[in-house]
């Protein structure tokens, strides 16, 4: 790892981010759809007198209320930073730290799903089609060739629109997974299929055949190993791209649920409110926090790659 | 030109690589003079240094490569002072470099035309017009027919001989005064190597170049250089004119050398070649000792504490050892008592059809098919004849050479017996036994009964698999089902215990320790590798066993364990082999029986002896000349094969060697099929020349070479 410091301080990053998804309710001070009353911020007043905690703008539908007008909703409204709301409070009174912290659940835990099985499916078809060649191959192959046609974003569109509409909770985050899966699986199993071809005529794949080892022995025992770097390497790239594609269906509003606190839907929603320039403190945070995120994966990912192909095994 | 005059003079060179953050001594102090209008010979084994030090030579290294101290004079100036882009004029212009790997030297995305054309441009000055007639011209001095289709065409689309020879074209097309040529042959066919030697040798003399010739090949270095430095783990070991070192090798190493390769074990009559002890330096860290006194059978303590010098003595000869001249007196008293010792003579072997252990029966393979969605969509597809009727015999306890260029079908033969191929028509018998093609129908018996020693060692051990956890598993699957032997000992392997004992007993057969049963393949050298392999192939007890090329990705004194190896555990394990190779004088060092195959076919097939004695097919006679002597005193007769190997796709008809046959009598061979003539007991000969006559023609050949 000190050969390669970028990777160090990507992996490092990608932990803690993991870290705090686990955390979350340790971490976070508020639950993330929590609305800041007004009367929290007396208590707040009381405690600390004199911070400028209620600058900032109160947004209701349409409308637009001067600082440190009194909403007629009773609660704040787009609070900036301060040591109580480390990062402000959002356009509805939510405060912007906790939904963040909140949110890296959201943002990790299904696109982690979805990119193990993805991983995990691509990897069996890929090695399947890549030892046994022939019709089987080409039949995959071709089928796969077809889906990986389309462009990601309009697949998980025409998929999206196809399943049973107003799913929520379990079946939406079904849904998502399937959308997710269905896109990154051939691009695996293309990955790995290249990767069993390339071991699938060297001399050890025929000597096992030649002691008369079976399949599976060959598939599992002699082939895996070499094609594990690939599957890693892999794995931790469609991580960082379907966190990708995660954000960008919360963005367009066909994420797991419109309010969630995932960071794409929590800019979505700033974006729908209007309200992306009056409280950019609400905003930045969570397009910052992604691009951090799907950076360290990428460094992690380029350090691993190395990793193997330099090192290879040495048991 | 004074004949006299050096070129290039190397003093005291040393050169450092980075690797990692490491930077490591892989040149030390080497000194060396070229002299002009000869042929320097630089040797080495692999990792000796030879390439870096010829490239440094140029002062050309790559980025991580730096030299460290010393002077390098050329024609008066010290390369080390000049700056780059006055080492750039320099190495277009006054030097040049032909490649080992031609195709990967050359760019694929212009014509041969425009990169020889671009090359006399920048460095002659010439105009465009010129630059192509020049081109051209070079081209027909390299002996290239169809020039105007050659400088059209892209280096993906011609052959290695064939680029080879622009290589040396282009090299020359400056009228260098330098000429490097690092391992030009390495990669051709021994009959293409042998036209290309050739071509290089007549070309540099009619140039007056002075040539730096790197290679790992004695026998090329004998024939083709005056002086050669012998290279050893980045020193150099010995320098001396090339008549001088090769018959009175001063220098323990290169003694040692010289002794393993088969051809002087051949030539005297010797059941076992001569080996070096231990394995090469590492690199990692260079020693203040003598860097051969690991392994050198007269290190004294002082070679073990000192470096010795490189000193001179005298007659353009430098030496590095603290001892060579008590050496030369030590093997002067051995040889003579060893003259006193009866030659060994080799023990009478079974004739053909009698004792048989594996026998086929015109056995065919073509490749390429027609697959059944080129057969949809009507697509000819002209298949490759591997294989062309081959039947082959082995007797137990022998060993069947089969030798041929690549091409010739001599790997397919081995597949396809092994049944990684599946033969398209004839009989595989192996004891008396009819064999499957397909692999998952045969008996396992019979898998343990036949093993296969692939070829390149890297490929065919598993990096993720221990060599103890290998050779377990091949216990396990295979040796259990063995039925072929009688002194196994089945319960012993039934337990995981005993299997280990037997890895332990297997490790010690091929002379590695029980502690390389942890190794994992990255941790072992290549002729470790070979003998992991071996082992393998053993592990089973098999009453025959195919070996591939078994020693050629290895050193010849890494190939002279090997061999020895083979030869020992065939008299212990009671095995036979059918030994593959294209290199003649290996074949003849192991086998009893000889296949020549040309295209597939068997052409000639005779003992050991027979084969060695006209008459013999012309294929096989262009063969053994084309194998370069390893004694500038000993000229081989010079037959040599002009053309390129034609393609199998698109057989020749008549006889199929009729193309490039040296000794083609006439139209009988382009439409007839030759007859199989018998001209020895056991040995055959497909050819339409009558034996005698062949007989005559070749003892002819001989006696133009007497002077």
């Amino acid at each position: 790892m000190t050969e390669n410091p970028a990777a160090f301080v990507g992996t490092v990053i990608v932990f803690l981010f993991v870290c705090v998804a686990l955390c979350s309710p340790l971490i976070a001070p508020y639950s993330y759809q929590t609305i800041i009353r007004n009367e929290e911020r007396r208590a707040v007043k009381e405690q600390a007198p004199g911070e400028a905690y209620d600058i900032g703008y109160t947004v209701v539908g349409s409308e637009l209320f001067p600082r440190n007008s009194r909403s007629r909703f009773g609660f704040i409204a787009g609070l900036r930073g301060s040591i109580t709301f480390v990062l402000g409070t959002d356009w509805q009174g939510r405060d912007v730290y906790s939904r963040l912290i909140w949110g890296a659940r959201d943002v990790l835990i299904l696109p982690g799903l979805a990119a193990a099985f993805s991983v995990a499916i691509g990897a069996s078809i890929g090695a399947t089609i890549g030892y046994m060649g022939g019709w089987l191959d080409e039949i995959i192959s071709r089928l796969l060739e077809a889906l990986l046609a389309i462009p990601a974003l309009v697949l998980a569109l025409v998929l999206i629109a196809a399943q049973p509409g107003g799913g929520s909770g379990i079946s939406a985050v079904l849904s998502l997974l399937f959308v997710i899966v269905v896109i990154y699986t051939p691009i695996v199993a293309r990955v790995i299929r290249s990767a069993t071809l390339a071991v699938r005529a060297s001399g050890y794949v025929e000597e096992a055949k030649l002691r008369g080892e079976s399949k599976a022995h060959i598939v599992f025992r002699e082939i895996f190993p070499s094609v594990l770097p690939a599957l890693v390497v892999e794995g931790a790239l469609r991580f960082s791209y379907a966190i990708f594609l995660n954000a960008s269906l919360g963005f367009l509003g066909l994420g797991v649920s419109p309010t969630s606190p995932e960071w794409g839907a929590t800019i979505n929603q700033a974006r729908r409110a209007g309200t992306m320039s009056l409280t950019p403190w609400a905003t930045w945070p969570p397009v910052i926090a992604i691009a951090v995120l799907i950076i360290s994966i990428n460094l992690m990912s380029d350090g691993l790659r190395r990793f193997f192909r330099y090192e290879g095994h040495h048991g | 030109m004074n004949e006299e005059a050096v070129v290039l003079s190397a003093r005291n060179v040393s050169i450092d690589y980075q690797i990692g953050k490491r930077w490591l001594n892989v040149i030390h102090d080497v000194s060396l003079d070229l002299h002009a209008n000869r042929t320097h010979g630089l040797v080495g084994e692999s990792a000796s240094g030879k390439s870096t030090l010829a490239l440094a030579l140029m002062c050309y290294l790559a980025e991580n490569g730096r030299i460290t101290a010393g002077t390098i004079h050329y024609e008066g100036r010290n390369l080390l002072e000049l700056a780059a882009n006055e080492l750039r004029q320099l190495w277009g212009s006054k030097m040049s470099l032909v490649p080992q790997n031609a195709l990967s030297a050359l760019n694929p995305s212009y014509t041969i035309g425009e990169q020889m054309g671009e090359v006399s441009r920048t460095h002659l000055g010439i105009s465009r017009r010129e630059s192509g007639l020049r081109a051209a011209e070079m081209l027909r001095s390299v002996r290239i027919a169809d020039v105007e289709n050659v400088l059209r065409s892209y280096p993906f689309q011609l052959s290695g001989g064939m680029l080879q020879r622009i290589s040396i074209g282009m090299a020359l097309s400056v009228a260098p005064s330098l000429l490097v040529l690092d391992e030009p042959t390495t990669a051709l066919d021994v009959t293409t190597q042998a036209v290309i030697l050739d071509l290089f040798r007549e070309l540099i003399d009619r140039h007056d170049a002075t040539a730096l010739y790197v290679s790992h090949d004695l026998g090329t270095v004998a024939q083709f250089c005056d002086a050669v430095t012998v290279l050893y783990g980045g020193e150099v070991m010995e320098s001396a004119p090339v008549k001088e070192l090769y018959a009175n090798p001063k220098h323990p190493y290169t003694q040692g050398l010289l002794a393993s390769l088969p051809a002087r074990a051949n030539a005297a009559q010797e059941q076992r070649i001569h080996t070096i002890e231990g394995v090469a330096p590492s690199l990692a860290h260079r020693s203040p000792a003598c860097v051969f006194a690991e392994r050198c059978k007269h290190a004294i303590d002082r070679c073990h504490a000192e470096k010795p010098p490189l000193e001179h003595i005298g007659g353009r000869q430098t030496i590095r050892c603290f001892r060579w001249q008590e050496i030369a007196q030590d093997e002067a008293t051995s040889a003579a008592n060893q003259a006193a010792a009866e030659p060994v003579v080799r023990p009478q072997i079974d004739l053909p059809r009698k004792n048989e252990l594996l026998t086929t029966h015109e056995l065919a393979k073509k490749f390429g098919k027609r697959n059944a969605l080129l057969r949809w969509l009507g697509k000819e597809v002209i298949p490759l004849h591997a294989l062309d009727r081959v039947s082959i015999t082995v007797n137990k306890g022998n060993t069947l050479g089969i030798v041929g260029e690549s091409g010739s079908g001599k790997s397919t033969l081995a597949r396809v017996l092994v049944a990684l191929e599946t033969a398209d028509s004839g009989s595989i018998e192996l004891l008396g036994e009819n064999l499957s093609y397909e692999l998952s129908q045969r008996e396992p018996s019979f898998m343990a009964s036949m093993r296969l020693i692939p070829q390149n060692p890297d490929a065919s051990l598993n990096p993720y698999i221990t060599v103890g956890s290998a050779l377990e598993r091949t216990l396990k699957v295979l040796a259990e089902r063995s039925k072929h032997s009688e002194n196994w000992q089945q319960a012993e392997l039934s337990s995981k215990h005993g299997r280990w004992k037997r890895v332990h007993q297997l490790l010690k057969a091929v002379g590695l320790e029980e502690s390389y049963r942890q190794r994992y393949p990255n941790q072992l050298s290549g002729g470790e590798k070979q003998r992991v392999a071996i082992a393998r192939a053993f592990a089973s007890d098999p009453a025959l066993i195919i070996a591939d090329e078994p020693t050629s990705s290895l050193d010849v004194s890494v190939q002279a364990v090997v061999l020895n190896l083979l030869k020992d555990l065939r008299e212990t394990q009671e095995v036979a082999y059918i030994f593959i190779s294209h290199d003649m004088d290996v074949i003849r060092y192991v086998a009893d029986w000889i296949c020549v195959m040309y295209l597939g076919q068997i052409v000639e097939e005779g003992s050991n002896e027979q084969l060695y004695a006209a008459p013999s097919h012309p294929y096989t006679e262009a063969l053994f000349s084309a194998i370069p002597e390893p004694n500038p005193l000993l000229q081989k007769k010079r037959i040599r094969l002009e053309g390129e190997l034609p393609s199998a796709r698109n057989l020749p008809g008549g006889c199929p060697f009729h193309t490039r046959c040296p000794r083609k009598i006439g139209e009988i061979c382009e439409t007839d099929i030759p007859p199989i003539r018998p001209a020895g007991v056991g040995h055959f000969i497909r050819c339409h020349i009558e034996v005698d006559e062949l007989s005559r023609l070749q003892s002819a050949t001989e006696e133009d070479l007497q002077p």
